[in-house]
């Protein structure tokens, strides 16, 4: 797993978001750093859903607040619609990121316990307009109506009187209002229950359609982000294994790290073929001081001398099926390293 | 014959009758759980799911007798092992808790002692209970230990939970519930804050130990997916209440309640194509303390008559052992009539199911509920 390379990446004409090379590092102690994000090249397209998926510290949620430059990657370049979102001037990356919303995963906390739901998501319009109070009113009522909530009677109540799934609709309203083009969805259905998480997927997905948004979706459970994504992108330990369309993705995995990832997610289906027997003593390494070469191959099983030495790059395995391994699962038609 | 159905199986280790617990508030009396019984046998694997609220977190806190305050109200029986134990005095449970019966939790940060080295968190008990000497139970620590396959053992112990990962830490709290060997663990959804692969292998980690030492196991989760490999009877709480209890395949295959027909569609699966449509179950839980008359889920059931809303369904077990609690069972015709009917009158919870929309508040009686 390396994620080197941007073969992946699709013609920039074509694409809303494009990042390349994204590094993220947060320093530490002693002039150490941890290196959340190690050159992950990205793309998403207008009105297509791309599903980031990878363990817990995998860096799939520092890459997508990258891309909104919350914070700024170390290094590397974000193009959104021909700007250049990591050279604009503070003022100009505040307008642009009206354009770009988040929706976080926690909902309770995410929405301030204080203030009233009506206020909540109107704040947005207070900063950017139409200042008109009677507008305002009007636009907060129409996405509350979108998610599904009754605006009357739930304008003038706050956070704590409503349920998990009614205040992730309600930062979904939050993060309509200004009429966006591209959400980030970081985790936002973990916290959930099942009955709940169905709910809030269709909803994404009728959203979607009726506003003509571009979603990036990150979740560690596949069957989620199978459900929602066009395209899916598996991340491990600061970088991309495997970015493919998505049923092609979980037909044929090409990663042994997304065959594991496969195999470990829960089936409900007493006859699946479990594998009960599996326990690795080994944990994720720290992205402190990750592994050369392949950054998974400390779990690998397919892992050879190779992996140790010589970083992957990513390559096509199929029509818009590409993965960064040196041993892929499926055969590879050509085995030309396509690197940038 | 299911196990689960005969209470007064005296090869049982665990035979709960008629449980209630009720938490006494000042908006009311909230019914948590409300009239639970089932058997467990040596050995054997038990699942329990719900929703959040649904009571299956307080039901296996209840049996291990952890509900505690003024407030809480406990009735029934529970018979483990040749004991009741709703009826012992607090100081006995003490010698129960950990030798006997022990609870893995769900947060394994907040479950250990963060200013306390791991070797005292395992062999404080150790210690207490089977006498050991320091040094005996520093051993037996690094045993445990390693047969939760934590790597480098004598290290490890050494460290405060803080040092260690999620998965490492609950693999922890694994064996401080171990120490002692009980005959019957509590795991209380022990993967929910996890990662898939950290989760495959506690559970994994859980039913190896499980085997290894012949101990019954009582895992309380929310996801299905997590107790259908590994459980061999389950019971889908509702409202308090066991609205469905089989044996594992016959909850998958054979599912009768409409409420676990609701959650097993409600799940994405990795097998159907990308953007399927969900199957969404209208309305929310009801509030505990004014449960609906009839039946608890008739307000939200795609298939709910009259009859549903008036009379609570008992809980009837059929010649394959398999109980449901519901007058038009999932896979008779009578069920199927239903549903036609509803979906012809444009039933808001039918609907709901039928096109996936969301349905926030159901009406508490057969109204199409249409605005």
């Amino acid at each position: 797993m390396a994620g080197g390379g941007r073969a992946h990446l699709r013609d920039p004409e074509s694409v809303l978001i494009r990042a390349e090379d994204l590094v993220v590092e947060f320093p530490i102690s002693e002039g150490r750093v941890v290196q959340a994000v190690s050159g992950v090249s990205l793309d998403v397209k207008e009105g297509e859903t791309l599903g980031l998926v990878g363990e817990s510290g995998c860096g799939k949620s520092t890459t997508a607040k990258a891309l909104i430059q919350l914070p700024p990657p170390s290094s590397g370049t974000v193009s959104y619609r021909g700007a250049e979102l990591t050279e604009l001037d503070e003022e100009a990356l505040r307008r642009t990121r009206t354009n770009l919303q988040m929706i976080f995963q926690d909902p309770i906390s995410s929405l301030n316990p204080r203030r009233k739901i009506g206020a909540v998501i109107a704040e947005p319009l207070r900063v950017w307009g139409p200042k008109d109070a009677e507008t305002q009113t009007e636009r907060v009522d129409a996405m509350l109506e979108a998610v599904g909530i009754d605006p009357d009677t739930a304008r003038d109540k706050r956070a704590h009187e409503f349920s998990g799934g009614q205040c992730q609709r309600i930062s979904i309203a939050r993060a309509l209002v200004l009429n966006p083009q591209l959400i980030i969805c970081d985790e936002p259905v973990s916290a959930l229950d099942v009955s709940v998480q169905a709910q809030i997927l269709n909803m994404l997905e009728d959203l979607k359609a009726e506003y003509g948004l571009t979603l990036v979706f990150i979740a560690h459970d596949l069957a989620v982000v199978k459900n929602i994504s066009d395209r899916v992108a598996v991340m491990y330990l600061g970088k991309l294994c495997e970015v493919s369309e998505s049923n092609a993705l979980y037909d044929a995995p090409a990663h042994p790290y997304t065959e594991l990832l496969l195999s470990s997610s829960p089936v409900p289906d007493p006859m699946a073929n479990l594998d009960i027997t599996m326990v690795e003593e080994e944990d994720v390494p720290s992205p402190i001081d990750p592994p050369s070469g392949c950054r998974f191959r400390t779990r690998c099983k397919y892992a050879t001398g190779r992996c140790v030495q010589e970083e992957p790059m990513m390559r096509e395995v199929s029509d818009d099926h590409y993965v960064a391994c040196h041993h892929p699962l499926v055969s590879v038609a050509e085995p030309a390293e396509v690197s940038a | 014959m299911n196990d689960l159905a005969n209470p007064s199986d005296d090869r049982a280790l665990l035979t709960v009758e008629n449980v209630a617990t009720h938490f006494a508030i000042p908006a009311g009396l909230v019914r948590a759980v409300d009239g639970v019984s089932f058997t467990l046998h040596p050995g054997k694997t038990l699942g329990i799911v719900g929703e959040s609220g649904s009571g299956k977190t307080v039901l296996a806190r209840t049996i291990m007798r952890l509900n505690l305050g003024h407030n809480v109200h406990t009735s029934g029986k529970v018979h483990f092992s040749g004991r009741e134990l709703l009826g012992l005095p607090m100081a006995e449970m003490t010698d129960i808790w950990g030798q006997e019966m022990a609870m893995v939790f769900q947060d394994p940060m907040t479950s250990l002692n963060p200013v306390v080295k791991i070797e005292r968190q395992i062999t404080e008990h150790v210690r207490k209970h089977l006498g050991a000497s320091k040094k005996e139970a520093k051993a037996l620590a690094v045993e445990l230990l390693k047969s939760v396959r934590i790597p480098a053992a004598e290290v490890a112990i050494c460290s405060y939970p803080h040092q260690l990962s999620g998965g490492m830490r609950q693999r922890v709290s694994i064996a401080i519930a171990l120490a002692c060997s009980p005959k019957l663990l509590f795991a209380d959804e022990p993967t929910t804050a996890l990662d898939v692969t950290v989760q495959h292998q506690i559970l994994n980690l859980l039913g190896m130990q499980q085997s290894e030492r012949d101990m019954a196991m009582v895992l309380v989760t929310h996801d299905l997916g997590v107790v259908a490999g590994r459980t061999d009877e389950i019971i889908v709480m509702y409202a308090g209440k066991i609205v469905e209890q089989a044996r594992t395949d016959q909850i998958f295959q054979e599912t009768s309640h409409p409420y676990t027909e609701a959650l097993l569609r409600s799940i994405p699966k990795t097998d159907q194509p990308s953007h399927t449509r969900l199957a969404a179950i209208a309305g929310r839980p009801p509030n505990l303390i004014t449960i609906p008359t009839g039946c608890a889920f008739s307000p939200r059931c795609p298939y709910a008559q009259d009859r549903c809303f008036e009379e609570e369904p008992p809980l009837q077990t059929n010649q394959d052992g398999h109980s449901t609690a519901c007058w038009y069972q999932v896979g008779t015709a009578e069920n199927q009539e239903a549903w036609h009917k509803n979906l012809a009158a444009g039933r808001l919870s039918t609907m709901a199911v039928a096109e996936g929309q969301i349905v926030d508040e159901v009406p508490a009686d057969l109204t199409t509920g249409a605005s």
